[in-house]
């Protein structure tokens, strides 16, 4: 089964989910969370600061451990996977799309998005040519050779977004994607993570942003009491 | 993953630059004591074979062929080329310099580099590091002596110069004319026994004996080449756990994105060993470059130099094992701010 053949499986089930931060005192700003996203939609989590949005997301993305609860990401089990395992998950399955960009500043654009492709280990040339056509796919096939400091925080934002499918993921996840950018970028950006959607992903944004809220298929609300 | 690899050593290359001269200064260092340390048999070496000795012969109990402080009558072994050591004060033109006095016979087996050998009395050859030209004289123990001839190499305890002198004037000078001597030099390989109450020491055994008194001084380079190459460790892992602190961000990304933990501490073991690489390099260019700043013999073997660059890549392998536990424990959820 190829990855777009996954993506017609990639329904995302939360069952049950808590998150606790150890510390002086113990904070739990997820408790018994269960949740569907099917596949193919775009689904917006929104709240207040603090309401666990980040702590969702980075659960789904596989880079945080429940405290309890299940995550099934088609028929795997996120939840259950060791260390190994959630290397290729996070590789092969997930990708992505984080705040403040997150690119690395040392790498231009076409190399931030080699990133997971050589992690992956698909050749230099080939990594080359997919990561160019990606970023000709967001826009910016005249910023290859750009560092970070030399663009937007549109630009960012669409080689992050690009940097998240160059694996062709069947799942994305996105962190207020569109919280650092000038009103000008947004829109752009938003038809991009719209776009991803209708290819058969399944899209799970955080955001307090009401235009990517307008432009969900799916709202999960996480404020308390809700 | 070698690409952000390269790519981060460009981004931060003024402190890889700046670390790289401090390393490769420490190794520049550390191949200079390596250097004198070598001399120090080396000089000795030279000196027996400017005195043509394929061996020694000391008389039984007797502890140092060259520095022991007993002497015997210079007829013990009829025929014997005998020979004495010491060490004084000589004035020459340039002022008074320690010197190391070793007497021979007359027309003895000196190899002279320029000049001529000894002939009569009052005559010495001296190293040429003496800096005393030949036709002039010398001072020594209140009288004066000819230079005749040069020899070149011949100097001990490093860099002070040797100067042979006619076993006549050593008798009258240190023995009140007695005919002594501190043993026997043989010219030809020797493969019997010693003649009895003998002992022959052969020229390595020479040598120990002319170096023992630097016992600790060789000791001491030693352990300041260590200290330098610990010093060198301490650079590359201070320069590799800053890289990791400010990178800390970037390796939470790269683990977001699948990249391996392996491949994260692969990319930093390769950094440091770039560093060590070219800093070994240079390390061994301000090596010997250094070496006319000394005022002794420096002698830094193909060995050493060879070895440098493998030191320097294990010191930092190890150095990067320090940043590279950090790195390891960086969890990928640092890249969402949530962990």
């Amino acid at each position: 089964m190829n990855r777009h053949e996954a993506a017609t499986e990639g329904s995302v089930r939360v069952e049950g989910l808590s998150v606790t931060y150890k510390g002086t005192a113990a904070v739990t700003p997820i408790h018994d969370l269960s949740a569907f996203f099917p596949a193919g939609r775009v689904a917006v989590v929104r709240g207040p600061s603090g309401c666990g949005k980040t702590s969702l997301l980075a659960c789904l993305a596989g880079l945080l451990q429940p405290a309890a609860g299940r995550i099934y990401v088609g028929d795997t089990e996120v939840t259950a996977l060791n260390r190994q395992q959630l290397d290729s998950y996070r590789r092969g399955t997930v990708g992505i799309v984080f705040q403040s960009f997150n690119l690395i500043p040392s790498l231009n654009a076409l190399e931030n998005v080699l990133v997971p492709l050589r992690a992956d280990g698909v050749p230099m040339g080939e990594a080359r040519r997919r990561a160019a056509a990606l970023l000709e796919r967001v826009g910016l096939e005249n910023r290859l050779k750009h560092r970070p400091s030399e663009m937007s925080g549109g630009q960012m934002q669409r080689v992050a977004i690009a940097r998240a499918l160059a694996l062709e993921p069947t799942f994305v996840v996105a962190d207020e994607p569109t919280a650092n950018l000038d009103q000008s970028h947004v829109g752009s950006v938003i038809t991009l993570l719209r776009s991803l959607g209708t290819d058969g992903r399944t899209v799970v944004i955080a955001t307090h942003d009401q235009r990517v809220v307008d432009a969900a298929d799916q709202i999960l609300d996480l404020t308390p009491n809700h | 993953m070698l690409f952000s690899t390269w790519r981060d050593l460009l981004w931060r290359r003024k402190r890889f630059t700046v670390a790289v001269i401090a390393v490769s200064l420490t190794l520049g260092l550390s191949l200079l004591m390596s250097g004198v340390a070598s001399a120090f048999p080396r000089e000795a070496g030279r000196v027996i074979d400017a005195m043509g000795a394929k061996s020694f012969l000391m008389a039984d109990g007797e502890l140092g062929v060259f520095t022991s402080a007993s002497v015997v009558g210079s007829d013990a072994i009829p025929g014997g080329n005998g020979f004495y050591f010491w060490n004084s004060p000589v004035r020459g033109d340039a002022g008074v310099k320690q010197a190391a006095l070793i007497g021979i016979e007359r027309g003895g087996p000196v190899k002279v580099e320029k000049g001529r050998e000894l002939t009569r009395d009052g005559e010495v050859v001296v190293d040429k590091t003496l800096r005393v030209p030949v036709g002039k004289t010398i001072e020594l123990s209140d009288e004066r002596f000819t230079v005749v001839g040069h020899t070149s190499g011949t100097s001990l305890y490093g860099g002070q110069p040797v100067i042979f002198i006619g076993m006549n004037d050593v008798q009258r000078l240190v023995a009140g004319g007695q005919r002594v001597t501190k043993g026997f030099v043989e010219t030809s390989k020797q493969s019997g026994p010693a003649p009895a109450g003998w002992q022959r020491i052969d020229r390595n055994g020479a040598i120990d004996d002319l170096i023992r008194p630097l016992g600790n001084a060789q000791q001491t380079l030693i352990v300041i080449m260590v200290l330098l190459w610990i010093i060198s460790a301490c650079i590359i892992g201070s320069v590799m756990f800053l890289t990791v602190m400010e990178r800390t961000r970037d390796f939470a990304v790269f683990k977001a994105n699948g990249v391996t933990t392996g491949a994260i501490a692969i990319g930093l073991v390769v950094q440091a060993m770039i560093l060590a690489a070219i800093a070994s390099a240079l390390g061994i260019l301000i090596g010997h470059a250094m070496r006319p700043l000394l005022d002794m013999p420096v002698e830094i073997s193909t060995g050493w130099t060879l070895a440098l660059p493998v030191i320097a890549l294990a010191v930092a392998v190890a150095a990067s094992l320090f940043g590279m536990r950090r790195a390891i424990a960086i969890e990928p959820a640092l890249a969402f701010g949530a962990a």
